[in-house]
Formats: structure tokens, C-alpha cells, sequence
């Protein structure tokens, strides 16, 4: 111990370090995935207020562009439709997500095709 | 003055303590700003106290701070995977403080400081803003492929690409209201509901009952809350660090 090279000798320990720490993460991520707990209530909140967002932002965004343009009231009228579609499409991911969480432990040749990949 | 002590609304108004005006920009010292100095006091007195002891068997208090680090260090480990570590104190900071000021806020005759959408808003563009941060300076210029969703034809690209940068756009509102309708809405419905406990009769025995339900419910919802917020931006983190949507 005492001839090696202590800058080796600290790579070594950092390279072990590392390791310990990856097996222990993998470890208390295998554990904790077996039991998910995830709190099922306040979903309906969630979903409602994906679309809330959506209509208030793109509304806001074309009521700047009306200013910008001189174009009052027609971007933002055009802008809230596109918001809708947006909303809707945001609580269906979000929906869609929800049920991913619950029907974790299923094979994933049952779960719904629509299915978004995990984001 | 008295019919508006008595409104369900009167519990949201922001009471000024000490005016300060620094270059026209109203900093006064208010209701909001003292709950929200009270709710850090009350967490720093917490995790300091209860970590002085460092018993290998915890006690009580120190086993509450313990199991406060876990459940964020295990979120995070979940939600974004070991380079999540690094960004450990800020959710956890944000967790703490969004728990606490709901928790404080169900206290009666305090104040909420979470029921106001500019405290909601404030967090989540910090972390609207921070998580965009990273990812530009992780990614550079591969970040903006978080917005073209893989395997579409490119002229419908010009029709997508805008509507996934809106609902990126999206996100610290959705953020924000959630948490602030909740909270508002609950407060709102307590004392809604705890003005009607005498006149519903039956000595308000029954109403009581519901009432303290319905803040248990409360209770729930608090912390749901403050978890919802959290998990939300460690999958906003993780969109960020992993770039896959």
C-alpha cells in the first residue's frame, strides 16, 4: 500500500466509489419500483388544469400578437382553437400517463397501443 | 367592514405591515412575506433540531427529517436517475417550503401564502426557467429536438413544431394554477362551509363532523400538492437532462 502511487491509489478508490454507488442506486431503484406508490387522488385536478393552461397561454400569445400586428381580435380568436387543440391533446398525454402509472406491473404488449413512450 | 370579515374571500387579503418602495417597485412588507419568513424559520428549526441529536436509532423527529431526505432523494432517483443528485437541495428545498406553507396555512387565523397565484407562478418559473437552462447548456442546439416528435413527415413538422413549443410554453401555468387552485379553492370551501355550521342545527354537531373530514381532506391535499409540484419537476428535469419526451 505504502509504495503505490497515491494518485492511483485515488482513482481507485474513486473508480470503486463509483461503482459502490451505481449498484446502490440500481439496487433502491429495483426496490422501491417493485411497491410504486403513487398517490391515485388529485388526478382529476391534474387533468383539468392541463387544459385550463393551455387555452390561457396560446390565448395570451395571440393576444400579444394582436397588439403587435393591429390585428384585434382575430389572432387571438384563431389562437384559442389552436389552444383547445392543444389543451385537449395535453389531457389526453397526461391522462394517458396516469394510466400508464396504474397498470404498471402489466406486460407492455397489454397496455393501450396509443400509449405515448414514457416522458 | 364586518360583512367583509366575514366573506370566504377575506382569508386570501394581503395585509401591508411596513411599506418599502425600492426604485417604484412595491417590496412592502406584508402578511404573505411574514408566512413565508415563518414557514423557512419553521423548516430550518425542524431539520436542524431534529438532525442534532445524529442517534443511529433515530427518534421521532429525527426519524420525520430522515424520512423527509428519502422520500425526495428516492423521487429523484426514480424520476431522473443518479445525475438527479446534483440538483438534490433545490427540489428538495422547493418540496419542503411548498409543504410547509400549505401545512402552516391550514392553522386558523393564519395565512396561505401558497393561495396566491404570483407566489405559485414565481416558483414554477424559476423551475420553468432553470430546467430550459439546463438543457440548452447540457444539449446546445440537440435541446430544440425536444420540440419535433420523432417520425413525422416534415410538412406536418411545420404544423407540430409550434404546437409542442405552446405546450412547452404550458408548462409553469399549469404548474402554478394547480397548486394555487388548490389551495384557494380548499380555503375557500372551509370557511364556506364553517359558516354554516351553527344554522344547519342539530346543536352543529353533525356539521362539525363533515367539517373536520373535510379538513382532513384538506390535510391530504396539502401534501398532494406539494408532491404533485415536486414530481412535476423532476419529470420536467428529466425531459431536460434525458431529452427524450
Amino acid at each position: 500500500m505504502t509504495e503505490e502511487d497515491p494518485k492511483t491509489s485515488f482513482q481507485d478508490i474513486d473508480a470503486r466509489l463509483r461503482a459502490a454507488r451505481s449498484r446502490e442506486d440500481e439496487r433502491v431503484t429495483r426496490e422501491t419500483a417493485t411497491a410504486p406508490e403513487k398517490p391515485g387522488a388529485g388526478a382529476a385536478m391534474r387533468i383539468a388544469v392541463e387544459m385550463i393552461s393551455a387555452l390561457l397561454v396560446s390565448g395570451g400569445i395571440g393576444w400579444f400578437l394582436d397588439d403587435w400586428l393591429g390585428t384585434r381580435p382575430w389572432v387571438m380568436l384563431a389562437m384559442l382553437l389552436v389552444g383547445c387543440g392543444i389543451g385537449l391533446r395535453n389531457t389526453y398525454r397526461t391522462a394517458m400517463r396516469l394510466n400508464a402509472d396504474l397498470h404498471e406491473g402489466i406486460p407492455s404488449d397489454q397496455q393501450d397501443p396509443a400509449k405515448p413512450p414514457e416522458d | 367592514m364586518s360583512a367583509e370579515k366575514h366573506s370566504p374571500l377575506a382569508q386570501f387579503e394581503i395585509k401591508r405591515f411596513v411599506d418599502i418602495d425600492i426604485a417604484g417597485v412595491d417590496a412592502s412588507f406584508t402578511n404573505s412575506s411574514l408566512w413565508m419568513i415563518i414557514t423557512i424559520v419553521a423548516i430550518t428549526l425542524m431539520l436542524t433540531l431534529s438532525m442534532r441529536g445524529r442517534a443511529m436509532v433515530p427518534g421521532r423527529w429525527q426519524s420525520v427529517a430522515e424520512l423527509s431526505y428519502e422520500f425526495i432523494a428516492n423521487m429523484l432517483r426514480e424520476n431522473v436517475g443518479s445525475e438527479g443528485r446534483k440538483f438534490f437541495p433545490f427540489v428538495f428545498s422547493l418540496f419542503m417550503f411548498i409543504l410547509f406553507s400549505n401545512m402552516l396555512g391550514l392553522i386558523p387565523y393564519s395565512f396561505t401564502s401558497t393561495s396566491h397565484i404570483i407566489v405559485t407562478f414565481g416558483m414554477a418559473i424559476v423551475v420553468f426557467l432553470g430546467v430550459t437552462l439546463i438543457g440548452i447548456i447540457r444539449h446546445k442546439g440537440k435541446f430544440l429536438s425536444l420540440f419535433v416528435p420523432s417520425g413525422v413527415p416534415a410538412v406536418l413538422l411545420l404544423l407540430l413544431v409550434p404546437i409542442e413549443l405552446i405546450s412547452y410554453l404550458t408548462r409553469p401555468v399549469s404548474l402554478a394554477l394547480r397548486l394555487f387552485a388548490n389551495m384557494m379553492a380548499g380555503h375557500t370551501l372551509l370557511k364556506v362551509f364553517g359558516g354554516f355550521v351553527v344554522a344547519l342545527g342539530m346543536f352543529g354537531v353533525f356539521p362539525l363532523v363533515a367539517i373536520v373530514a373535510l379538513y382532513g381532506l384538506e390535510l391530504i391535499v396539502a401534501f398532494l400538492q406539494a408532491y404533485v409540484f415536486t414530481v412535476l419537476t423532476c419529470l420536467y428535469l428529466n425531459d431536460a437532462i434525458h431529452l427524450h419526451h
